[in-house]
């Protein structure tokens, strides 16, 4: 399409809006309603579901923010003391932890370590715990990162936050390495690790690189990290061999992306 | 007859690169003969295809003729990649030049081809899956393991600064140069390309894959696969991000509807609550949050598309001279010492280094990167200048950017 026509048909779509009736220009509506029909626990709960994300949707826009902050905190906060495991709960205890609320924090550290009777699920906590920087929680997440007992997502979100903490590389470490652990865990493990222990993660991936029979998933990761890392010309030259040589299409494909990347 | 050709900002030699917004060229002959010579430009691809401007005000043409007279030797134009084209690799467009004498005089010809790239930004929604990993390396690349300039853009959107940057018309300006600081960055990795939007009012299940910005649901949590570079993310000490969708996302208002906000910048800078809150609040996770939102590698694609609604907004208005208050409403200078920059003539934070008075205490990243070839907005650049991005009203504030659905 022409420019001009194009110009002359953006007039006209937006002529046509603004000719509707329907239409009434910057008409937000207030925190004081939505704030309402968050604690108003006679109402639908999923008109409070959307109140609170209504909420957070003004946050940001609202110059006055720092005003009816305090009260938007306290609403989130009686809700997680008073109504128990509701659709609620969860919601308002993510805003809590954005907003680095020690109370909530402190009550999401309590149902990662007792999650029976807890307003959300242990997954939940620990995964709204990842907004917590002082890593109070690390000790649970390191019994809960190897643990093949506990589920899959409960795993990865461990494994995930575990990249923050150094004295957790050895697990890590141990995951990657382990061929008979779900090759998803093993591929969260090693992105973990890469931040954890870089000189381990170094080591570590060179072996994964070179050798065939490993996962390829795992492999192709690793490579794919290599485009943002830069690669040794000792590595270099391994990429060439499994570019050529894989058995895998997924590694030669991550390989052959290397070299495309490397020259861009 | 020889043609000398020179393009204003681009040392020669040098790669040309520029999107819709046109540039001058120089055409100079030397050994020229006698009388007038006429000089003919055209676009002759491959890929790229340009538009030529007699003057930056004409109309655009796929062909220009021109002449210079016989008491002269030179002769200017410009061009720009024309609407709806764009390069897949470098240099992939053609201005060919060619250059005869005006008969009756003897015929004597030359012809100059000069490569050049057209970029633009894109739909992410839309890119090829070369585009994308393009993108998405030079992304990865800035971040850096969480050790590149990435974390500094991070520090910048905090819920400290929050007040600074949001809850008014320099909202907008704001935003505007701290996705440009990013794109610049993206370009000194890899100068093919552009920040992609997020077209938050269309459906969009090519962004939203394991192949690129994470496939997201409600139950689970997003995931990448091992071929896309974003899986080495980190920022504030954490690896990779979380994202859910969110149960109950509120609607997003169309963008027809945000286009007719209304004729000045004051009126259209409700879109600060709707679409863009609105859009923040579709998922769960940081980006969720204002002061956290910049984890979330999906901030710089959201807050493209809302520039991109300004830019759209701007050319339905013509609102691009920043010293008129329909175009940006607070004039002149702030008072005192380190206000809230809003007014039109206040240098922004961080880029000005200012921490004291209402500004954050801290001044993360620096000063505003250069481009290549474009010495605008400068080190530190001011709330107007980023307001006439294409040099509509003056063609020294070009901040060399377009975006595929928002001519010249």
């Amino acid at each position: 399409m022409k420019a001009s026509t194009y110009k002359q048909k953006l007039a006209e779509r937006v002529s046509a809006e603004s000719a509707q009736e329907r239409f009434t220009p910057s008409k937000p509506v207030s925190e004081h309603s939505l704030l309402k029909t968050l604690n108003n626990t006679k109402a639908e709960m999923k008109e409070r579901q959307a109140a609170l994300i209504g909420l957070k949707a003004l946050t940001f826009a609202s110059p006055s923010y720092a005003d009816w902050r305090t009260d938007f905190l306290n609403a989130l906060r009686e809700i997680v003391s008073n109504e128990g495991k509701t659709p609620l709960a969860f919601p308002a205890l993510e805003t809590l932890a954005q907003e680095k609320d020690e109370w909530a924090l402190a009550k999401l550290e309590a149902i990662l370590r007792e999650p029976r009777g807890g307003v959300v699920s242990a997954l939940d906590a620990l995964r709204l715990l990842a907004y917590d920087d002082h890593g109070s929680h690390f000790d649970v997440l390191r019994e809960i990162a190897p643990n093949r007992q506990k589920g899959q997502k409960i795993r990865l979100s461990a494994i995930r936050q575990l990249g923050a903490d150094p004295s957790a590389a050895p697990i890590l470490a141990t995951i990657v390495q382990d061929q008979a652990e779900d090759p998803l865990i093993r591929r969260q493990a090693l992105a973990a690790l890469r931040h954890a222990d870089r000189t381990r993660y170094d080591s570590l991936a060179n072996t994964l690189l070179n050798d065939d029979s490993e996962n390829e998933q795992v492999r192709a990761q690793y490579i794919t990290a290599l485009k943002v890392d830069g690669a040794s010309p000792a590595v270099e030259n391994t990429l060439r061999k499994v570019q050529t040589e894989s058995s895998s299409e997924i590694v030669r494909a991550a390989s052959e992306s290397y070299f495309k990347q490397s020259s861009s | 007859m020889v043609i000398n050709v020179a393009i204003t900002g681009y040392p020669a030699g040098g790669p040309v690169i520029f999107g819709y917004t046109p540039v001058e060229v120089v055409v100079t002959i030397s050994n020229r003969p006698i009388g007038p010579i006429r000089v003919t430009i055209t676009s002759t691809g491959p890929k790229a295809q340009l538009s030529f401007y007699a003057r930056a005000a004409s109309p655009p043409v796929n062909s220009l003729t021109l002449t210079i007279p016989a008491t002269s030797n030179t002769v200017t134009f410009f061009v720009g990649g024309r609407f709806g084209s764009r390069s897949s690799n470098l240099n992939d467009g053609t201005i060919r030049i060619a250059a005869d004498s005006v008969p009756p005089s003897p015929v004597n010809a030359a012809q100059q081809a000069i490569p050049v790239t057209v970029r633009v930004r894109l739909n992410a929604n839309q890119m090829t899956t070369v585009e994308r990993d393009r993108f998405l390396t030079a992304y990865a690349r800035v971040n850096n393991a969480g050790l590149g300039i990435y974390q500094a853009l991070r520090d910048m959107h905090t819920g400290v600064s929050s007040n600074t940057i949001h809850f008014g018309p320099q909202f907008l300006p704001w935003h505007r140069a701290f996705i440009l600081q990013l794109e610049r960055e993206l370009q000194a990795q890899d100068p093919l390309v552009c920040l992609p939007y997020w077209n938050f009012n269309q459906s969009a299940p090519k962004l939203f894959t394991v192949d690129f910005m994470g496939a997201t649901t409600v139950q689970s949590p997003m995931q990448l696969a091992p071929t896309n570079p974003l899986i080495t993310w980190v920022t504030d000490n954490a690896p990779l991000w979380a994202r859910r969708r969110q149960s109950f996302p509120p609607p997003i208002q169309s963008e027809a509807a945000t286009l007719a906000l209304g004729s000045t910048l004051n009126a259209f800078s409700a879109m600060e609550g709707d679409p863009h809150g609105s859009a923040h609040v579709q998922f769960q996770g940081p980006i969720s949050n204002i002061g956290m939102a910049v984890r979330d590698p999906l901030f710089f694609l959201l807050h493209c598309n809302v520039d991109r609604l300004w830019a759209l907004w701007q050319l339905n208005n013509k609102r691009y001279n920043p010293a008129q208050a329909s175009s940006y409403p607070n004039q002149g200078l702030s008072p005192g010492v380190g206000p809230t920059p809003t007014r039109t003539l206040d240098t922004m934070w961080p880029w000005d280094g200012v921490i004291v008075g209402n500004r954050p205490p801290t001044a993360p990243g620096g000063q505003f990167p250069a481009s290549p070839h474009l010495a605008f907005p400068g080190l530190k650049p001011t709330i107007g200048s980023m307001v006439d991005y294409q040099g509509k009203v003056n063609r020294a504030n070009v901040l060399g950017f377009d975006y595929d659905n928002v001519p010249y």
